[in-house]
């Protein structure tokens, strides 16, 4: 089959997004033509196999003593935050994300955990919907800073809402995939707190996003319930 | 019986000490040596392999077998998270070409259990004959994550040169291994 004019530009930038140097735009472009494009999606891999094989090529080298030990204490329960449940997070973006879709926000007053429920399930259909996640953001002390919404559906979107105190701080947004791979969030600006916009990737390849000041450092983050 | 690294990294992630000991012993020459290799300090190498586990800790649930080995897998992350850290100490632009002759010549001597030799030696020799500045591209981007922007900013060239050299590169060695692995 001949290549498309648009095979031609995916496959431009297969080998940035394999390395995983792409930029945000680029990613998206590329992830959404190999969703519906099975060549180009089996040239990703290809690269990716690459990649992946370049690091393998690293030399092996012996840890200092007492490495697997530190390792080991630093992995040990008590279980993270993030393995527990989210409930009362998950039910309440759940229902701004209703009240959002219903008129005049009806369901404010709702207590009835099952119809809640319901009209959870309702919004997902309205969207075309498969995930809502939340997450509270949590500075380096673990105080609460903001909270994380994330939509999976037809669009995928995420809304980030950062406390006052870190408004003036908080300068870029990360997206951390499973794989610990790092997508941007550009571009990316606070209005009154509030920042949000389309997911470049579906959010179940997500599992924290972070919040970036101006030298680079993660100030803010939310790992993201699966 | 050996497990797999599969069972290995489920283990971790259910919280079983076997397990999580069992998986740190298996990866942490990997680990470090990445981590060493990027960084080049080893005290950093150690902190950054050290992160590298816990955040595999704290995402094996996302680990999907369809995309790849454990091995492979891990690895992205002690990269990222290693590539993180270099950023934050602003460490200098590294030396492509160094690394990869020591790729070359430390790789050699190393035991390889999770790839038949054949496979990995034929990348590593495909690397060595790139031209230079292809191979310092794809070095670039695949071990310090630098991007083609600032790929072009350290080589002095335009934007759409580092583009190609990336993309050349990286074709060629796709090529190579597929040659290695034969036909699909």
């Amino acid at each position: 089959m001949a290549q498309t004019e648009r095979c031609e530009q995916i496959r431009e930038l297969a080998a940035e997004l394999a390395l995983g140097i792409a930029d945000g735009e680029e990613r998206a472009l590329v992830l959404e033509h190999a969703a519906s494009c099975a060549p180009c999606r089996r040239e990703l891999e290809r690269l990716a196999g690459v990649a992946d094989e370049l690091l393998a090529l690293a030399p092996e080298k012996e840890p200092p003593l007492g490495f697997e030990l530190r390792v080991l204490r630093a992995v040990e329960p008590p279980a993270p935050a993030r393995k527990g449940p989210w409930p009362r997070l998950a039910l309440a973006a759940a229902v701004l994300v209703t009240a959002a879709l219903t008129a005049g926000g009806m369901l404010i007053g709702f207590r009835d955990e099952r119809q809640l429920a319901d009209q959870y399930r309702a919004a997902l259909e309205h969207a075309h919907g498969y995930y809502f996640g939340a997450a509270e953001l949590r500075d380096a002390r673990g105080a609460r800073a903001g909270a994380v919404f994330a939509y999976g559906g037809d669009p995928s979107w995420i809304t980030i809402a950062v406390d006052p105190a870190f408004q003036g701080t908080v300068t870029e947004a990360e997206l951390v995939a499973g794989d610990g791979g790092r997508i941007p969030l550009e571009p990316f600006r606070l209005e009154n707190g509030v920042w949000g916009g389309a997911l470049p990737v579906s959010p179940r390849e997500l599992v924290a996003v972070h919040l970036v000041d101006r030298d680079g450092r993660s100030i803010l983050i939310a790992d993201l319930p699966r | 019986m050996e497990s797999s690294d599969e069972a290995l990294l489920a283990g971790l992630a259910a919280g079983d000490r076997e397990s999580a000991a069992a998986f740190v012993r298996r990866f942490q020459r990997r680990a470090y040596g990445l981590a060493r290799t990027i960084l080049g300090d080893p005290h950093a190498a150690e902190d950054a392999a050290q992160e590298a586990f816990v955040r595999a800790w704290r995402y094996a649930e996302s680990y999907d077998a369809r995309r790849g080995q454990v091995l492979t897998w891990f690895l992205r992350i002690v990269r990222n998270v290693a590539i993180d850290r270099a950023r934050l100490k602003g460490n200098e632009t590294p030396d492509p070409e160094l690394l990869a002759s020591r790729l070359q010549l430390e790789a050699r001597h190393a035991e390889d259990e999770y790839a038949p030799i054949d496979e990995r030696s034929h990348l590593r020799d495909a690397l060595a004959v790139l031209p230079p500045e292809q191979r310092r591209a794809v070095v670039l981007g695949a071990y310090f994550g630098r991007t083609a922007r600032e790929v072009a900013e350290i080589e002095g060239v335009p934007l759409g040169t580092a583009k190609t050299r990336i993309r050349t590169g990286m074709l060629a060695l796709r090529d190579r291994m597929e040659v290695t692995d034969g036909p699909d």
